[in-house]
């Protein structure tokens, strides 16, 4: 039992991770290698407010809007150009990598590669207990914000006007250009709201750890990418499943099995996954994507 | 034979003669229109099966390049029809997922010495060897490319579907290519662990895969010599810049790569990029001549 709470209570923070990375590759199908950079500056953005003295809730923010920012720069600097020249898929994977090299060696840099210290006062920490088990606050505080967020971006992407035009941009572009969308305003946006969410992840992390390096971020990146192949491509509510399930495993693995399976979990979830059920819990069959 | 390079100089040489291998690795995996972020997986296989023949046995160092080679290439044979399956950015993500396991197996694994990787590797390699190694490999893609298998690879590349219809057995040269991709991948490890006498699992990462594919992307994915000439290249212009090494050196990398597949999606080999340039020299100062498929106005009124 308590195993099965350690193991949402990762897999909450997996989820939230998710749900950044859902909105950019499964809706608008762009494989960002650059999100964990992203997720990373953001949290030093929220570092950095944090020393000023600023409140947490403020900090988070300042971190949110310093991602997005970055994430909406990358679009309209690299995959911008790309995306008008029709480039391969492939092209798009190379260019992200290209930039998380270059923002991580900036931050490298700029750190000189100490990992820093994170305040946790204002954060919600400890744990409190539920029918004998201990819960630890952070973590619920992590899932009901994946959860807001989930419910936030289904009802933004289904009820909404220009939700719509964002499904229509990722069906097809030039149809929706056609149609009168304005799809260079979709990406914008959408990057926008992925690097404010990967800020998130990334900040709770920080402060789950209590410390945040210029690497922090590397290992994440995987990480996210199992949780949107287990969830399903373009699923929203599949990325918080996808989320919740991969941390249960990983928990279940560590103490039943071997810790040192710890580690692999991720990279044999993608390949099983890929290999045995490529639509994951509740992607739509594509055979293109297979 | 080289003595009279400065030992700085051989070791450089040494480097950017490996790291040939790796580019030639992943040239072909891109021939054939495999997006592969495998190589440095294939690379930490080689690496490690000579450095564990010549540290824990007493077998030759020949016996170990080619277990080393032969290994990689198996385990590329192994995992190409599950990876093969995949198609576009899956196909990124499961090679990568394939090389990250690889490269945490051995981490965690206490044959391999885990995270402290192993050291004490016999020097082995001498430039003789790598140049050997390397025109052995040039004359195998040179004749690859003018052969059969190097037009079915340029097809499969070009248009899939086509390409079957032509009836190419699309899967059979992918696999051979990722294979092949993987086993001299793996010499590239073995020989590299032969020559620093140290390795460990965290110099298989994405910081190489960069710099490779810096120098396979813009080199271009038309002939094998672009990509190498451009590895050689670049080797040359870091060591006249005095670059190597630092921190600028992975941001100019990094910010290369993005600008050459912004202007030149085909790499610096690309003779259409030329030809557009021509184009635009020789039309200088005069206005842009009118398209052809634009009717003239005089034609367009009645």
């Amino acid at each position: 039992m308590q195993q099965t709470i350690n193991g949402l209570a990762l897999g909450s923070t997996y989820a939230l991770l998710g749900v950044g990375v859902t909105l950019v590759w499964g809706v608008l199908g762009i494989l960002n290698f650059a999100h964990a950079q992203i997720l990373t500056w953001g949290s030093f953005a929220a570092l950095a407010a944090l020393h000023l003295g600023v409140p947490v809730p403020l900090a988070i923010l300042v971190g949110m809007v310093a991602a997005g920012v970055l994430s909406v720069l990358l679009d309209l600097a690299v995959l911008a150009p790309l995306r008008a020249r029709k480039a391969p898929e492939f092209s798009f994977v190379v260019a992200t990598i290209g930039v998380s090299l270059v923002l991580t060696t900036i931050l490298r840099t700029y750190t000189d590669a100490q990992t820093e210290a994170f305040p946790r006062q204002g954060f919600p920490v400890g744990a409190f207990e539920v029918a004998g088990q201990n819960v630890p606050r952070l973590q619920v505080v992590m899932l009901a914000i994946a959860i807001v967020a989930m419910a936030g971006l289904a009802f933004w992407l289904n009820r909404t006007r220009s939700g719509r035009a964002v499904r229509a941009v990722a069906h097809n572009r030039e149809t929706a250009e056609l149609l009168g969308v304005n799809s260079q305003l979709v990406f914008s946006i959408c990057f926008f709201v992925a690097g404010g969410l990967a800020a998130v992840a990334g900040i709770f992390v920080a402060a789950s750890a209590a410390q945040v390096s210029y690497s922090s971020g590397d290992g994440l990146l995987l990480v996210a990418f199992a949780v949107i192949i287990l969830g399903g491509m373009g699923s929203v509510k599949g990325a918080i499943v996808g989320g919740l399930v991969l941390g249960v495993i990983e928990v279940y693995a560590t103490s039943y099995v071997s810790s040192v399976f710890r580690e692999i979990i991720a990279f044999a979830t993608i390949l099983a996954v890929l290999v045995a059920r490529p639509s994951g819990f509740f992607g739509k069959k594509e055979a293109a994507r297979v | 034979m080289f003595d009279w390079l400065e030992p700085l100089q051989l070791f450089r040489l040494d480097t950017a003669l490996i790291l040939t291998l790796l580019v030639v690795s992943v040239h072909v995996t891109f021939r054939v229109g495999i997006m592969s972020l495998a190589p440095m997986g294939f690379a930490a296989v080689g690496g490690y099966t000579a450095a564990l023949v010549s540290t824990k046995t007493e077998l030759p160092f020949a016996v170990g390049l080619l277990a080393a080679t032969l290994l990689a290439g198996a385990i590329g044979a192994l995992f190409a029809p599950p990876v093969l399956r995949l198609r576009g950015i899956y196909m990124a993500l499961g090679s990568l997922a394939l090389a990250q396991a690889i490269v945490v197996l051995i981490r965690i694994s206490d044959f391999t010495n885990g995270p402290n990787g192993i050291a004490g590797i016999p020097v082995e390699v001498k430039t003789e060897y790598l140049i050997i190694a390397l025109a052995v490999a040039f004359l195998v893609l040179e004749l690859g490319h003018r052969s059969h298998f190097g037009r079915a690879a340029k097809a499969v590349r070009l248009d899939e579907r086509t390409a079957e219809g032509l009836g190419i057995n699309v899967f059979r040269v992918r696999f051979v290519a990722f294979t092949a991709a993987g086993a001299i991948a793996g010499c590239a490890g073995a020989l590299e662990a032969h020559r620093t006498m140290v390795i460990s699992p965290d110099q298989y990462g994405f910081a190489t895969l960069v710099i490779v594919f810096t120098y396979v992307l813009v080199g271009g994915n038309g002939h094998w010599a672009g990509p190498v000439l451009l590895t050689w290249g670049l080797t040359i212009l870091r060591d006249l810049l005095q670059v190597a090494g630092g921190h600028w050196e992975d941001i100019v990398y990094g910010v290369l790569l993005v600008v050459v597949l912004l202007v030149a999606p085909n790499g610096l080999s690309d003779r259409s990029l030329y030809r557009g340039l021509r184009r635009r020299w020789r039309d200088r100062g005069n206005p842009p001549s009118p398209k052809i498929d634009e009717p003239a106005e005089k034609v367009a009124s009645p």
